[in-house]
């Protein structure tokens, strides 16, 4: 209740505030005083390229009196004395100061060493980049805005070294998976820790989904408009993420967004309109050749062929061109910014629409901000970020796995030679594949299995800053991610999926939010020139709860009110509904001491307690270290022309993760215990209850030890900067599921076991190539990480979904399974080799017994039998490394940019091939596949022969299937006109920019299935680098504009 | 503008940022109202009587795991296969064929579930005997459920104690993880303790209202049982005589009359443990618990569904017996009636659990697992008064036991004179061979010839060249619980 009592008096804190607040002043400076000696001093502020610079904040040195620069950087202020200093300042510019001789003053800014003075936002704060002893990585609006994203996550990919994101599916707004650093948890979760404007928001796709949308999750960052991002930091050593305590583990996104800046008002509108399309269709056999092919399988099998006249069938359905369509995307942002000395705002509403390629799939997003800053008196400032969003989608089932294959799969493997449409059945559609291999009508599932689901986000705070002293300063923040979530989903009973069911609707809602209050005192001093303090210490307390329900029905008559009338159904199934509540306390401090501006030191500390955890252990501290020494400040490098700057960094810290589901060191009491007593004829029923889990009073944090060691450094005047960085990340108590002795009652629990390691490189270049006129920048970073399980209490391999495993010594996405080895070409070495078990010349049926034209497996163990034992390591889902390289260039008003961005050395299962390499005629299988089958005049080495029955080597998981999935992408492509001021001044328009961009244009890769980036298991933990049916990746065009006023 | 002065403002933001620490613990209680938890439960004495009544739900099976519970398929069927009694005829179940013949080792998979089905039925005792004081409730009925908790965990560790030797003796709700084993002694004190309290129970239910739960005879012939095996010969002889002086218990006439449905909890049954689905009331897996496994897969032709007769009773066995002796047509079956009339001769099977006429397609499992019935408190009474030269006591309850054998349903047949004038050694090998002939199949015969010392002497007679040596009066560790318990030494010569 504690909690409580701390909003209230928040609350009432800020509530006196806001109602004691001015109206909001003009934009011109207030002037106090007028003497006989005042003077207007006029003038204009530009940019050392010219330009004029609005907003650039001018001060009277010994005074109070402060104006800014409007829109066209002109000035005008009251100067109280004879003589007298001006003071310009603004950020990314070197502070000028201008003794004042004529009425007017023109002044012209140089722009500050870039690199150095560039503002980095770290947790709970900001830091000139110069002063930054941790590994952050930077990602501006302006890199975001490259690619058109849904959310501002999909627009990371390659932006950062050391961040691995891959998009989990095609489908509009679905979640992506970050890894920063690599994976470090088995159990726990892998996910970055999200801030947005020092909120810590929830982005578990888990926790705002009901499960009834059809297809991968909807992402809960999709409710965040890119366009309203004004920057997003990337912590990855412990020195930066140990202030997040058991959160950072995983790394930490700190998303700001856009805030009013003195000056002027502007209004800014943006907008583009795009087209996308499935990025590659794969070649599957036309009707003709799956007839022709059917046929020999039937034939080879000792059958009867089914088709007559395999050639007269011509090309049949194309079921992807059925499928897949070109499909729209736009996107309308309109904001107003601006503000005086002592108001700032930025306020925008933002609609954004996306169908998807495949039918019946779309993206809507409403999003509305207001952010707000407010100096109430010298030393008191209030302000908020708060966003509003709804997001609607609709969805197909895709990523269904390979037992009920959803509308992707169907439509690579369904019969070509069937029609679409079969006026003759219930419902018009052709009704299911024939050939053996249970799929329903893709078109069918896609139009008429329909699911909706709108999710609603407020997200904000509020917060007060007040000046304690010089130098001193309290802040406390008040806010909150609150979030609904409706799904509904109806499946007519004519498909073939709906057949045992006869017609299914669900409906379900979650409603949950978090709440956060965090009150921080920071404190700076410099003693004399040599040293430098800034402290900071901190409280915060947050708590999450949601609620959700679920209510489904099966059989239903009548199609026609679908998921509207659940009451409508002959079959009503139980509802089922959940809650879930966690809470965590926390304290925090930073020191930071810089001596003589060339040795930098921060200390961080973070006490966090949370819910989830046994009584007892629910507190951690979280320390970290880091010593960083300018090495360009010294002086026998400072002598060096050619190095601009040059730093070390070291640190060293502790964190944590707690990403597990509350509850889980509760005992919790259910029924197993029942049975019967027994008398004469009769019997007395009883029934027991008794804990359903070991209570593992020890459960507590995951912990990572982190340690970096990095160097920026810049040359030729910044001309050529580079950031690399080595990490080694130990991740120890690792929660795991473990076998435990039964003389507990159980045999298994979570227990805080195991250890993983990462270690790698981080690297990030940028150089400017040319300057003038023709500007030409460029940048690369590589991310190259190694992860090792080194310990799972156990020497037994953990089976996971997909044919992965985990075991000791290996990194997490291993693969294991045979090994492919070719074709028999002849029977008699097919009669004479290992072979699989019921393939054996001695088998019981003759059909199945290896002949020429089967798959080979490779005899590991050398038994002479192909069994479980037979299976071996087939390689990992962890890329060698990832890179990113883009480059911008300038030529008078035209801009143009590109962006590589690539994986190197990582391997797929493409489960889908399973199928799609399957020779029994069950199914279509690739055209390149089925054409060079092995036939007695066609002696492939790489396709067995068609066998329509007694193939045992079906769905058998081997090398056949495992591909490298390595890729080099040209991920944008864009090409901008910058209207010049001087046509602009005369339609009022400050500036004006047309573009044109692709994204996902070209691809460079070996992989067979759609994309080599495909993730069916989305933010799973441990089962990564999985293609089982998910929704392509779209290629997309589009045309923008944004202009300002 | 001033609003407000600095001194007060920053005492505001302390009261913001001040915690108590009992508030802070409070805002990390996990307090989900969807789930019941340990912290909102054990407060009635609803959840009392279900505290316990889970001790019995995990005696017969679960509807989780192997849906093997303490007495379903594992502990008398290997207490069987490790002697003279039964031969495994289930083909790849390795488990089975290593107790059959004693080649067993740690790995066994049999013995890790009569451990770890044991140890669970333990644990929920433990949770009973912690949480059940607490519970504001009808004193009388709070003793009943703790003494009935207490007899339980008596038993459950009584077999424990009598197959590992030396074990864990976990008697404490959240007792360490890995704890390290107890002396055979310390562990044969908890059960005497235990079993002790349970003496404190009702000597009787009524039929629907508590008929099968744990009773002062039950205490007292278990104990019994316990002096037995610890050769304290008097004691056992006074714990049998109490339960034979109750008045409580008697031999049904006719031996066939033991294992119809419609004895079960009757005159004879002590303790039994109930199976079977309560009319379709529960929903897990009960169906051949014995039948499926014992009766010959011949039976078919007779309208008998799934039976497989995993295990069957060696030949030695089979032939021992008198072939009048009504145990021996109750115990086996060795003839097929075709549907022709003929009949077919197979080797025997046992066929004691199957109640023909009330269960006809013998595929049903209604049938109690009798864990001590009333012969057995003879049978132990007559064998500690020939200890301690009580011979009137001895031959008076052997030929109890033996009196019953002669019945044929209508009449006493001229077979299996009364004992008289053996000695010492002659009676004991007379009572151990009567114990073999009346509890077939009741998981009774590794615990009699370990107890006896005779597994070395008499396995290899019905088992010609299965040998067992020292070792084998105790069974290994597990290998997965030393796996994962490093406290656990391994019985020697394993």
């Amino acid at each position: 209740m504690v909690a409580k009592k701390h909003f209230f008096t928040v609350l009432t804190v800020l509530a006196v505030i806001i109602t004691q607040m001015p109206a909001m002043g003009s934009a011109e400076s207030k002037i106090t005083h007028y003497s006989r000696f005042e003077r207007i001093i006029k003038g204009t502020v530009t940019a050392d390229d010219g330009s004029t610079l609005p907003g650039v904040s001018v001060k009277v040195k010994g005074a109070s009196a402060v104006t800014v620069t409007d829109v066209n950087g002109r000035f005008s202020i009251n100067l109280p004395d004879e003589g007298g200093t001006l003071i310009f300042s603004y950020v990314g510019f070197k502070t000028r100061e201008v003794l004042v001789t004529t009425a007017t003053v023109n002044v012209v800014l140089t722009s500050d060493s870039k690199e150095l003075s560039q503002v980095v936002v770290i947790g709970y704060g900001t830091t000139r980049k110069s002063d930054l002893t941790g590994s952050v990585a930077s990602v501006k609006a302006d890199e975001l805005k490259a690619v058109p994203a849904t959310t501002f996550d999909q627009a990371l990919q390659g932006r950062a070294a050391g961040v691995q994101v891959t998009q989990t599916s095609g489908k509009p707004g679905a979640e992506t998976s970050i890894r920063i650093r690599g994976t470090s948890s088995i159990n726990a979760g892998n996910e970055p820790l999200y801030v947005i404007d020092g909120m810590l928001v929830n982005s578990d796709g888990g926790d705002v989904s009901t499960g009834v949308n059809l297809g991968p999750r909807i992402s809960p960052l999709s409710s965040i408009n890119p366009s309203d991002i004004e920057s997003i930091e990337i912590l990855k050593d412990a020195s930066s993420t140990a202030i997040y305590g058991s959160r950072g583990a995983n790394g930490v996104v700190l998303i700001t967004t856009k805030r009013g800046k003195a000056g002027a008002g502007s209004v800014t509108f943006e907008s583009y309109y795009g087209l996308q399309q499935i990025s590659n269709k794969l070649n599957v056999l036309n009707a003709a050749q799956y007839a022709d092919f059917v046929n020999e399988a039937k034939l080879n099998a000792n059958q009867t062929p089914v088709y007559v006249n395999p050639k007269n069938l011509g090309e049949g359905t194309n079921w992807q061109n059925e499928l897949y369509r070109t499909a729209p995307m736009a996107s309308y942002q309109l904001s107003f910014s601006g503000g005086d000395d002592k108001t700032k705002y930025n306020i925008s509403g933002g609609y954004f629409t996306q169908d998807g390629i495949i039918v019946n799939s779309d993206f809507k997003r409403y999003s509305f901000r207001a952010n707000l800053d407010r100096d109430l008196n010298s030393r008191l400032t209030v302000g908020n970020s708060i966003t509003y969003s709804r997001v609607s989608s609709s969805g197909v089932l895709t990523n269904a796995g390979p037992i009920v294959p959803g509308v992707t799969t169907a439509a690579l493997l369904f019969n070509p030679v069937l029609p679409v449409y079969n006026s003759g059945v219930n419902g018009g559609y052709t009704f299911e594949n024939d050939r053996g291999k249970i799929l329903g009508n893709p078109i069918a599932d896609a139009k008429e299995y329909n699911s909706y689901g709108v999710v609603s986000r407020v997200l904000g705070n509020v917060y007060a800053r007040y000046k304690i002293a010089d130098g001193l300063e309290f802040k406390t923040t008040f806010g909150i991610d609150a979030f609904s979530d409706k799904e509904n989903s109806f499946g007519p009973n004519f498909l073939k999926r709906t057949q045992a069911s006869k017609g299914e609707a669900s409906v379900g809602t979650v409603e949950g939010m978090t709440w956060l209050n965090e009150n921080t005192l920071t404190y700076n001093k410099q003693i004399n020139k040599d040293h430098a303090f800034n402290l900071l210490a901190g409280y915060t307390l947050q708590q999450f709860q949601n609620e959700s329900l679920l209510a489904y029905a099966f059989d239903f008559p009548d199609s026609r009110t679908g998921y509207h009338n659940l009451g409508a159904a002959l079959n009503p199934q139980k509802p089922v509904n959940n809650e879930s509540r966690w809470s965590m306390i926390s304290y925090l401090a930073r020191a930071n001491y810089t001596m003589m501006n060339k040795y930098l030191f921060t200390l961080t500390g973070r006490v966090d307690g949370s819910s989830k955890f046994a009584q007892g252990k629910q507190y951690g501290f979280f320390p970290s270290a880091a010593f960083a020494w300018r090495l360009s400040e010294e002086e026998f490098i400072k002598n060096i022309r050619e190095i601009s700057n040059l730093k070390l960094r070291a640190s060293y810290g502790l964190i944590g993760n707690q990403s597990i589901a509350p509850y889980q060191s509760l005992a919790l009491i259910g029924p197993y215990g029942q049975g019967v007593f027994n008398s004469g004829n009769g019997s007395e029923v009883y029934s027991g209850n008794e804990p359903l889990t070991y209570v593992n009073k020890n459960l507590k944090w995951e912990s990572t030890r982190q340690l970096d060691l990095g160097i920026d450094a810049s040359f030729f005047n910044d001309r050529v900067s580079l950031t690399a960085d080595y990490y080694e990340k130990k991740t120890f108590d690792l929660l795991l599921a473990t076998p435990i002795p039964t003389t507990t009652g159980f045999s298994s629990t979570l227990l805080n076991i195991g250890n993983i390691v990462n270690r790698g490189f981080d690297f990030d270049l940028r150089t400017v190539n040319t300057t003038g006129k023709f500007s030409w920048n460029s940048s690369i970073n590589i991310s190259i990480n190694r992860n090792k399980i080194t310990n799972l209490n156990s020497d037994t391999d953990i089976q996971l979904a997909g044919g992965s495993l985990l075991r000791v010594g290996q990194p997490i996405g291993t693969f294991y399974g045979y090994i492919f080895d070719g074709i028999f070409q002849t029977d008699a070495e097919a009669a004479s080799s290992a072979v699989l078990k019921g393939q054996e010349a001695t088998s019981s049926n003759p059909a199945s017994r290896a002949r020429a034209g089967d798959r080979k497996y490779r005899d590991v163990n050398n038994d002479h039998v192909i069994d479980e034992k037979d299976r071996t390591l087939l390689g990992s889902a962890q890329p060698k490394f990832t890179w990113g390289f883009g480059n911008n260039i300038n030529y008078k008003n035209f801009g143009l940019s590109f962006f590589f961005q690539g994986s190197q050395g990582n391997k797929m299962a493409n489960l889908n091939n399973l199928d799609l390499l399957n020779f029994t005629g069950q199914n279509n299988i690739l055209a390149e596949a089925g054409l060079n089958r092995w036939t007695p005049a066609n002696p492939s080495n790489k396709y067995p022969r068609a066998l329509a029955s007694g193939s045992l080597d079906a769905g058998v998981y081997s090398s056949a299937i495992v591909e490298d999935a390595s890729y080099l992408r040209l991920k944008s492509l864009s090409l901008a006109y910058n209207f010049s001021s001087a046509l602009l001044n005369k339609i009022k328009v400050k500036n004006l920019r047309l573009y044109v961009t692709a994204s996902n244009l070209w691809t460079l890769t070996n992989y067979s299935g759609y994309d080599p980036e495909a993730n069916t298991y989305g933010q799973s933990t441990t089962v990564v680098g999985i293609d089982s049916g998910g929704y392509p990746m779209a290629k997309t065009y589009i045309v923008g504009l944004n202009v300002g006023f | 503008m001033k609003i407000f002065s600095k001194y007060k403002l920053i005492i505001a933001l302390l009261c913001v940022a001040s915690c108590s620490l009992t508030a802070c613990k409070k805002f990390l209680m996990e307090d989900p109202k969807n789930l019941v938890t340990e912290t909102n439960y054990y407060k009635t004495s609803g959840d009392a009587i279900s505290a316990v009544n889970s001790i019995y739900g995990y005696l017969n099976s679960t509807s989780t795991g192997t849906t093997a519970g303490v007495y379903h398929s594992s502990f008398w069927v290997a207490a069987g296969l490790a002697s003279d009694e039964l031969s495994n005829n289930q083909l790849a179940s390795p488990n089975f064929d290593q107790l059959a013949t004693f080649t067993y080792g740690p790995q066994n998979s049999t013995l890790q579930d009569i451990w770890s089905t044991h140890y669970k039925a333990i644990t929920i005792a433990n949770i009973a005997i912690a949480r059940i004081p607490a519970i504001a409730m009808d004193e009388t009925l709070k003793q009943r459920l703790l003494n009935e908790a207490h007899f339980l965990r008596g038993l459950l560790y009584f077999d424990l104690v009598r197959m590992f030797g030396s074990v864990p003796l976990v008697i404490v709700e959240n007792d360490a993880l890995k704890p390290s084993a107890a002396s055979a002694d310390a562990i044969y004190a908890q059960v005497l303790t235990d079993l002790t309290a349970a003496e404190n129970l009702p000597a009787s239910y009524t039929a629907g209202n508590g008929l099968g739960r744990a009773t002062s005879g039950a205490a007292k012939a278990i104990l019994a049982k316990v002096y037995l095996t610890r050769k304290d010969w008097a004691k056992c002889a006074a714990k049998a005589k109490e339960v034979i002086n109750s008045n409580q218990y008697s031999l049904w006439d006719d031996y066939a009359d033991v294992f119809k449905l419609s004895s079960r909890n009757g005159k004879e049954a002590i303790f039994s443990v109930g199976f079977g689905d309560g009319g379709g009331s529960i929903s897990f897996w009960e169906v051949g618990q014995f039948n499926v496994r014992l009766l010959p897969s011949d039976l078919s032709v007779e309208g008998v569904q799934n039976a497989q007769g995993w295990q069957f009773p060696t030949l030695p066995l089979y032939n021992s017996y008198d072939q009048d002796d009504r145990r021996r047509s109750t115990t086996f079956i060795t003839e097929i009636h075709n549907t022709d009339g003929t009949t077919k001769t197979i080797r025997p099977y046992i066929q004691k659990y199957w109640d023909r006429v009330a269960e006809p397609a013998g595929n049903g499992s209604a049938n109690d697992y009798p864990v001590i019935r009333y012969a057995d408190v003879l049978l132990m009474c007559a064998e500690a008064s020939n200890e301690l030269g009580n011979s009137a006591d001895a031959y008076k309850y052997i030929n109890m036991v033996r009196k019953r054998a002669r019945f044929n349903g209508t009449t006493y047949l001229s077979i299996l004179p009364d004992y008289s004038s053996l000695t010492k050694d002659e009676f004991r090998a007379a009572v151990l061979q009567e114990r073999r002939w009346e509890f077939v199949a009741e998981g009774q015969r590794w615990f009699d010839l370990a107890r006896t010392g005779t597994l070395e002497k008499l396995v290899p007679i019905a088992k010609p060249g299965v040998v067992p040596s020292a070792k084998n009066y105790l069974f290994p560790i597990p290998q997965t619980e030393r796996d994962v318990n490093p406290n656990l030494p391994q019985n020697a010569g394993y």
